[in-house]
């Protein structure tokens, strides 16, 4: 599902990532961890296109990032999605109008919009929402509904990074337990996060990043 | 899907109003400046075609040609192709249309005697024979009969070469203009792109092709360069009815009779059609940059 091989990723004379190699299976989840700066973030960009590598092969459903064109670019991504710490939503639109907009980008027709929205909303706890603004919701809801964004094209591999950064404790787990469903439906997930105490509630595979050089971590229950 | 581009179109401009009413008005006076210059470069043309379709010679006599020489030079040029009328003016009737024109002047001109204007031949040439008027010049001064040969048509064949001048100054002017307002226009619409960054940075991230974010923009530029070719226009029709009423006098003056056409339609719908291609245009090249800079 996503195959990275001596995978380096430099800017400037700095080495953000440096040959890394690592594979993460279908329908895994698996976190991407490390200190401030490690490269986590710089991972995820390349893993959706966001940056092309400096050198090694990566490969995500097959297709190679480092020599795909701009213009195939939102092909990967429409099977792809991306959740952020800072949400990026549109905070002037409604909630219906920000998960709705992932449909409209691939040629969903209205009705298809109309009805598969609610649903995803009521998979992320926030049916009954739809004409909100974004702007009036709380954190922990408005990473809701970017997670309802990234999820309703029933993308192969969702991505997060920092997807509890800007949330409390009950809101973080809330989103976790989101991820994790989302994960038992068969998506691939890889979240980047440094919150030893969610890794801990929500044990998976982790990948530790320092200084741009990766290695594997055993699951955090393990490490105890 | 046409219908999602022209609302999401809609609710860009609603939700921009500022900015899409500054865009407009960049593209109005870009056109209102086209416009003004198409108004007074077409009326001079027309006032030197109407010079030159109603060209006049007037050729004066030497003192002491005979009476039926200065008839036979007449049947002579009036034989001549370029020549629609031809009269034959001698010196009483010189000096009785002088005295009509110039009452007050009467006593001295009557006091000069008979002879005291020369007799004249005056010329009138077909509308379509004007470019020959140098070689009917050259005829009639081969007869060697003439005190002066009058043809005022030298400063018009001037004005003439100074409108050429003038229209290939207006051309390159016009292709400045041209590229300033795209230049603006497009800085305007980078900064209604660059408002709606965000908006632009989620629709990438979801997938979107640079299609499905130019669309509309595109429309945006179209709406706006219509609008603002609107106000141009308007702008323009406004400055034409102050010239016609706060500045009639001179227009006689300078004017066939005092009339001053406004464009005509073929000049206006291509300024109409002008406006949205240029907001178009100023649309593609500032989202164009953008879609550039957000991988």
């Amino acid at each position: 599902m996503i195959r990275l091989y001596q995978v380096t990723k430099t800017y400037g004379d700095r080495d953000a990532l440096r040959e890394v190699t690592v594979q993460v299976a279908k329908g895994e989840f698996v976190y991407v961890t490390g200190p401030s700066g490690a490269g986590k973030s710089t991972l995820l960009k390349l893993l959706y296109g966001a940056e092309r590598p400096t050198a090694g092969r990566l490969l995500v459903n097959g297709v190679d990032i480092g020599t795909l064109g701009r213009d195939r670019l939102p092909q990967l991504r429409r099977n792809l999605g991306v959740v952020f710490q800072d949400f990026k939503l549109l905070p002037r639109r409604t909630v219906f109008d920000n998960v709705g907009i992932a449909l409209e980008v691939v040629g969903a027709s209205e009705d298809a919009i109309r009805r598969r929205v609610p649903a995803v909303l009521n998979i992320v706890g926030l049916r009954g929402k739809e004409d909100a603004l974004a702007s009036e919701l709380s954190g922990g809801e408005q990473q809701r509904v970017a997670v309802a964004r990234a999820i309703v094209n029933d993308p192969a591999v969702l991505l997060a990074d920092e997807p509890t950064g800007n949330l409390d404790g009950a809101m973080a787990v809330e989103v976790m337990e989101i991820l994790q469903a989302v994960n038992l439906r068969g998506t691939t997930v890889l979240v980047a996060t440094h919150d030893v105490g969610l890794m801990d509630r929500f044990p998976f595979r982790t990948l530790r990043i320092v200084d741009g050089r990766l290695s594997v971590a055993p699951p955090a229950r393990a490490r105890r | 899907m046409s219908g999602r581009v022209l609302r999401r179109a809609l609710r860009g401009i609603r939700e921009h109003i500022g900015f899409t009413l500054m865009s407009a008005g960049v593209i109005a006076c870009a056109l209102l400046l086209v416009g003004v210059f198409a108004l007074v470069t077409g009326q001079a043309r027309r006032l030197v075609g109407t010079w030159e379709s109603d060209t006049q010679v007037s050729a004066y006599f030497k003192p002491g040609v005979p009476e039926d020489a200065r008839r036979a030079a007449a049947e002579t040029l009036r034989a001549r192709p370029e020549v629609a009328e031809i009269q034959y003016v001698d010196g009483a009737q010189a000096q009785a249309w002088l005295v009509e024109r110039s009452p007050e002047l009467a006593p001295v001109i009557e006091g000069l005697g008979a002879d005291a204007l020369p007799a004249s031949l005056e010329v009138r040439l077909h509308p379509e024979q004007v470019g020959q008027l140098s070689s009917f010049v050259a005829a009639a001064e081969a007869l060697d009969l003439w005190e002066q040969l009058d043809y005022g048509q030298e400063w018009v064949a001037r004005f003439r070469t100074f409108l050429t001048l003038a229209g290939m100054l207006g051309t390159a002017l016009g292709l400045i203009v041209l590229a300033v307002t795209v230049f603006l226009v497009a800085n305007t619409i980078h900064l209604v792109v660059h408002a709606r960054r965000d908006e632009v940075e989620v629709m990438r991230l979801v997938g979107a092709t640079d299609t499905f974010i130019a669309g509309p923009f595109l429309l945006e530029g179209a709406v706006q360069g219509f609008l603002g070719a609107t106000f141009g226009l308007g702008a323009l029709w406004a400055v034409h009815q102050l010239v016609l009423l706060r500045a009639h006098s001179l227009l006689v003056v300078a004017t066939d009779g005092g009339t001053l056409p406004f464009l005509g339609v073929p000049t206006v719908f291509l300024l109409l059609l002008g406006g949205p291609a240029l907001g178009v245009g100023g649309a593609w090249t500032a989202v164009r940059r953008f879609l550039a800079a957000i991988p």
